[in-house]
């Protein structure tokens, strides 16, 4: 008896698996991006739960950095969009479904988690707009508008700080009204580098005062 | 009793215009200047205390200390003093300071309030970060005779004495930091001589007293005001943990 093609059984067959329509680029440029983002955002949770709480500026400069990942992991996604939505993902005959079951669930899953579905819920909540009754275009004339406002803030916010003189040892309008010379208000917060020295051991004077050892 | 942490450091005399500015901005409060005389006294080794199972510490003779304020009319011969005061002692002696009388004084008058202290060696381990220790302290209120024959009476005999001067600062938090000089006070017979230990610079010592080692609340509170108090002056002073040997008031056991 002879094997046809037909008699094998699927699961025992070495079936070549064909990546030649596999799209490598995409995946492995999302797949730095990604791990990039997941390695800030561990180490913000790390710093934000330990005792001490780090200082304010590093905290920005790590909130920054995460953020312009993000924008560009976004703008990644944006990229290869048709790429990836035309992508089905599938696994081979050959996986053994039934002793890694889970990994399979999660690897093929395409609905996203509950926790996920919570924060979309939550997004659309608080952002004020009834997306099932308006249409694209409507929701893009607000998104607009939302624009227009946050840049009008943003302007009188500058325009307000202008006003003052956060430096030196006059305001803005003392200095208009009093014309007070520029070198006149050489204030400037500085940063000392003096540093004091110990002219005798901390631990011998204590000794003495707890012991009476004279030295 | 009084859980005491803190922190040391010591400058030199240069720095302390500077620093005395620093730590005034830092706590929002003016230096306040203090001047203490102490007098260390040890059991009595004529009472041949039995040093039993000293090996395991079960027998431990302790060093207590009385305290009193030196009134600051008499440490500037009647001058007004301030902060300012302590940028001209660098030397063995306080020139407007009689210490000979000071000390006749108050042997001779029954008037003066001590304090009496005992404290135990700062807590061991090798992750801490600061010094926690357990000191007893109460003011004599009354004794029969001098404060020297209560002593006397309790088993004591004289160690030691010395004076500090400095200046302290009361933070908000309830943290206090001193910036002080020490003087050893030699007796010899009729003759009273002083001698300057912390030469050429100031002690400091930064701490937070809380009333019950069991407040753990408390003592982590006030660790952490501690140890941000020294991140706020690092490179500038840098306060540290002393080793707690140095602290022990016992005696030393193998003598």
């Amino acid at each position: 008896m002879t094997d046809t093609p037909s008699n094998t059984d699927p699961l025992q067959s070495a079936i070549a698996p064909d990546f030649s329509s596999v799209p490598t680029q995409a995946l492995d440029a999302l797949r730095m991006k990604f791990s990039q983002l997941t390695a800030s955002l561990s180490k913000i949770r790390d710093e934000m739960s330990r005792a001490e709480l780090p200082q304010w500026y590093t905290l920005q400069a790590q909130l920054t950095v995460t953020l312009s990942q993000l924008s560009s992991l976004t703008n990644t996604l944006d990229h290869y969009e048709e790429t990836l939505d035309a992508t089905v993902a599938y696994p081979l005959p050959s996986f053994p479904t039934t002793a890694h079951e889970g990994l399979i669930t999660t690897l093929m899953r395409k609905k996203n988690i509950p926790e996920v579905d919570e924060w979309i819920k939550d997004a659309k909540e608080t952002n004020g707009l009834d997306v099932d009754s308006l249409s694209d275009a409507e929701i893009k004339k607000l998104i607009n508008k939302d624009k227009d406002i946050t840049s009008w803030a943003t302007k009188c916010l500058l325009d307000e700080r202008a006003k003052h003189s956060y430096t030196g040892l006059y305001t803005t309008k003392e200095r208009q009204t009093e014309s007070i010379d520029d070198r006149d208000n050489l204030y400037t917060s500085s940063v000392s580098n003096v540093k004091t020295s110990r002219p005798f051991s901390v631990d011998k004077v204590l000794k003495f005062v707890n012991q009476g050892e004279s030295y | 009793m009084v859980q005491q942490l803190a922190l040391f450091s010591a400058i030199e005399d240069e720095s302390y215009p500077l620093s005395v500015e620093t730590l005034t901005i830092l706590s929002s409060n003016r230096p306040r200047l203090f001047a203490n005389f102490n007098k260390i006294y040890k059991p009595n080794p004529s009472l041949q205390i039995e040093k039993v199972n000293a090996k395991n510490q079960l027998v431990e003779q302790t060093r207590v200390k009385l305290s009193t304020a030196v009134p600051l009319s008499k440490l500037g011969n009647g001058a007004e003093l301030n902060y300012h005061f302590m940028e001209k002692l660098s030397n063995d002696d306080i020139e407007s300071f009689n210490v000979k009388s000071y000390i006749q004084d108050i042997d001779s008058n029954n008037k003066t309030n001590w304090a009496f202290q005992i404290s135990d060696i700062p807590a061991a381990g090798n992750n801490r970060k600061l010094s926690s220790q357990t000191i007893h302290e109460s003011v004599i209120q009354s004794s029969s005779g001098s404060v020297s024959s209560f002593i006397d009476e309790l088993g004591y005999v004289n160690d030691f004495q010395y004076i500090n001067v400095g200046v302290k600062f009361q933070f908000l938090s309830g943290v206090v930091m001193e910036i002080y000089k020490v003087w050893q006070v030699v007796q010899k017979d009729q003759e009273v001589s002083m001698k300057l230990i912390t030469k050429d610079g100031f002690m400091i010592k930064a701490m937070y007293n809380v009333n019950k080692s069991t407040d753990i609340e408390s003592l982590n509170n006030g660790s952490q005001l501690l140890l941000k108090l020294k991140t706020d002056l690092r490179d500038y002073i840098e306060l540290d943990i002393p080793d707690r040997k140095c602290m022990d008031t016992r005696l030393n056991h193998l003598d």
